[in-house]
């Protein structure tokens, strides 16, 4: 497809979207797009559902047996877990990541509980291209009013939720002030705050203008949080978190593992297990606590066929039944099946020319017709 | 359909920088923000701490200093000044001054404090200060800093992992 002529421009001047090229190179692409059907969209979006109800039956699992082990979950974080479980603290959002060709069942290649970005291009960039293309068409995302609505039923009342992301990142910081935007569409009081600059006094998390910090939106790592010097105070429960501690169960690639175990040859699951030994043929050894594609490999017995490099894995691995992702023109997609307040909301698109998707692979739209 | 009906933003877009625009000195266009993090919306975050830096110590440096919390309330509003111990010829003795409500912030790197007077106008403090820079609304906060807060607690492991991005 022809992008439009004055693309970077519009999505810039009237949404905001700063980080459409990364490293001189470019992120949002519209040289192509994705058509699904209706048919197609369904299998998409009762998967994503199935899966979400898969996931909160295996948190459910790993409190109620405390197998924390496994997943290899610090002793001081389990009771800030156990907590956030048993009062039933909401969710935001994560996204699955999912392997689909379009015709057999998509399979869950991991999920992002936690932290998960490519948001506001899913939400917005998308949404906008579509609208200037091809108004009457549909796209599978109702990402953005499930955001806003998700925020109104929060019960949050008259806190102020202050939104908060690694300093000087642009991705990261814009996926932060796009929720945040939803949070004020929705009626809620805001700040922003680098996650550097949060401060302790000893009682409370303290904002930059002194005053003390009841919710906190936290774009950043539990499992990184919990390891730094005002990680006991989080855990001490000094502050309500978005998203909430019992999202460390997930946010983890062990769970990949106990989802295999407790529901073997779901159709939207891939066999995984913890022992390399245990899957037969080509595997994908993903380690415990990773991101970015960083650490993976993909192994043939004990030979590794493709690598990224990468700073984890210290934690441990889990290896996953080799899937090749479909290719189309040489690019391989991966689905990221977003899920608001644990209900599908739409799809967004990630390319890449290598079947590892990283932090480089770039992100397509899609519309159904 | 599937598709959200209307896609509206309320920050991000054209209206995402809603910074003030003053006159501090003629031809150094100046903004006014009341901390750090309001800065952070219109320039770098570095520019925004060492401009607010630079603004709080000018407050301590030139700050008008009275011997009574009243002098200092008569010019600057109740509730609106401070104790310190500020140096005073062998020791140090206690003196009220006003609070610093936020700071201006110029292109150029200009910088001042700024504080509210008792009919509620935003003053620019500092060795080149006293123009009126703007009014004092309720619904902001003051600018100062508490003390006794530890910051840098959170941040360290992503500098650990690289700046690549956390999903």
């Amino acid at each position: 497809m022809t992008p439009r002529s004055d693309w970077a421009a519009h999505v810039e001047r009237d949404l905001g979207f700063s980080f459409h090229t990364i490293a001189g190179k470019p992120y949002w692409d519209e040289t192509a797009c994705y058509r699904f059907s209706e048919a197609q969209i369904d299998a998409l979006d009762d998967a994503t559902n199935e899966l979400e109800q898969l996931c909160l039956a295996a948190v459910e699992r790993v409190v109620s047996e405390g197998c924390y082990d496994r997943l290899a979950i610090p002793e001081p974080a389990r009771a800030a877990i156990e907590r956030s479980w048993k009062m039933q603290e909401r969710n935001i959002y994560g996204r699955f990541d999912l392997r689909y060709d379009g015709r057999d069942p998509p399979k869950l290649l991991e999920y992002n509980a936690d932290t998960p970005t490519a948001l506001f291009e899913a939400a917005v960039v998308q949404w906008d291209w579509l609208e200037a293309h091809w108004p009457e068409r549909d796209q599978f995302n109702s990402i953005h009013e499930k955001l806003i609505d998700a925020w109104r039923r929060f019960g949050i009342g008259r806190q102020t939720v202050h939104f908060s992301a690694v300093k000087g990142h642009g991705e990261d910081e814009g996926t932060v002030e796009y929720l945040r935007d939803t949070a004020v569409q929705a009626g809620l009081k805001t700040e922003r705050i680098a996650i550097e600059e949060i401060g302790w006094d000893g009682r409370h998390f303290i904002d930059l203008s002194g005053r003390a910090i009841d919710v906190l939106f936290k774009l950043y790592p539990w499992e990184w949080l919990i390891q730094e010097e005002f990680g006991a105070y989080l855990l001490s429960g000094a502050v309500k978190v978005i998203e909430p501690a019992w999202k460390l169960v997930l946010s983890n690639k062990a769970i990949l593992a106990i989802l295999w175990e407790m529901a073997e040859g779901h159709p939207n699951l891939l066999p995984t297990a913890f022992d390399a030994g245990a899957i037969a043929g080509r595997t994908v050894r993903k380690p415990i606590f990773g991101r970015e594609g960083a650490n993976v490999e993909v192994r043939d017995g004990d030979t590794v066929v493709q690598s990224v490099p990468g700073s984890y894995g210290a934690e441990g691995f889990v290896y996953q039944a080799y899937a090749g992702l479909p290719s189309f023109d040489g690019n391989y997609p991966v689905i990221g099946s977003w899920i608001i307040a644990s209900q599908a909301a739409g799809i967004g698109i990630r390319e890449d020319a290598n079947e590892i998707t990283t932090n480089a692979s770039r992100f397509v739209p899609h519309y159904i017709g | 359909m599937r598709k959200s009906q209307v896609v509206t933003l309320a920050l991000l877009g054209t209206a995402a920088v809603a910074a003030t625009v003053y006159n501090l000195s003629g031809s150094d266009e100046s903004h006014l923000f009341r901390n750090p993090s309001e800065c952070g919306a219109a320039f770098s975050r570095v520019a925004c701490e060492t401009s607010f830096a630079d603004a709080k110590k000018e407050h301590e440096q030139t700050a008008p200093q009275f011997r009574r919390k009243e002098l200092c309330e008569q010019e600057f509003g109740a509730g609106n000044c401070e104790q310190r111990e500020v140096a005073s010829g062998s020791g140090v003795t206690s003196m009220f001054l006003p609070l610093m409500m936020g700071y201006m912030m110029g292109r150029s790197g200009g910088f001042a404090p700024v504080y509210r007077d008792r009919a509620d106008n935003l003053t620019a403090g500092g060795r080149n200060g006293g123009q009126t820079v703007g009014r004092y609304d309720a619904g902001r906060q003051t600018a100062t800093l508490n003390d006794d807060v530890r910051r840098g607690g959170f941040g360290r492991s992503a500098t650990a992992h690289g700046s690549s991005g956390i999903s």
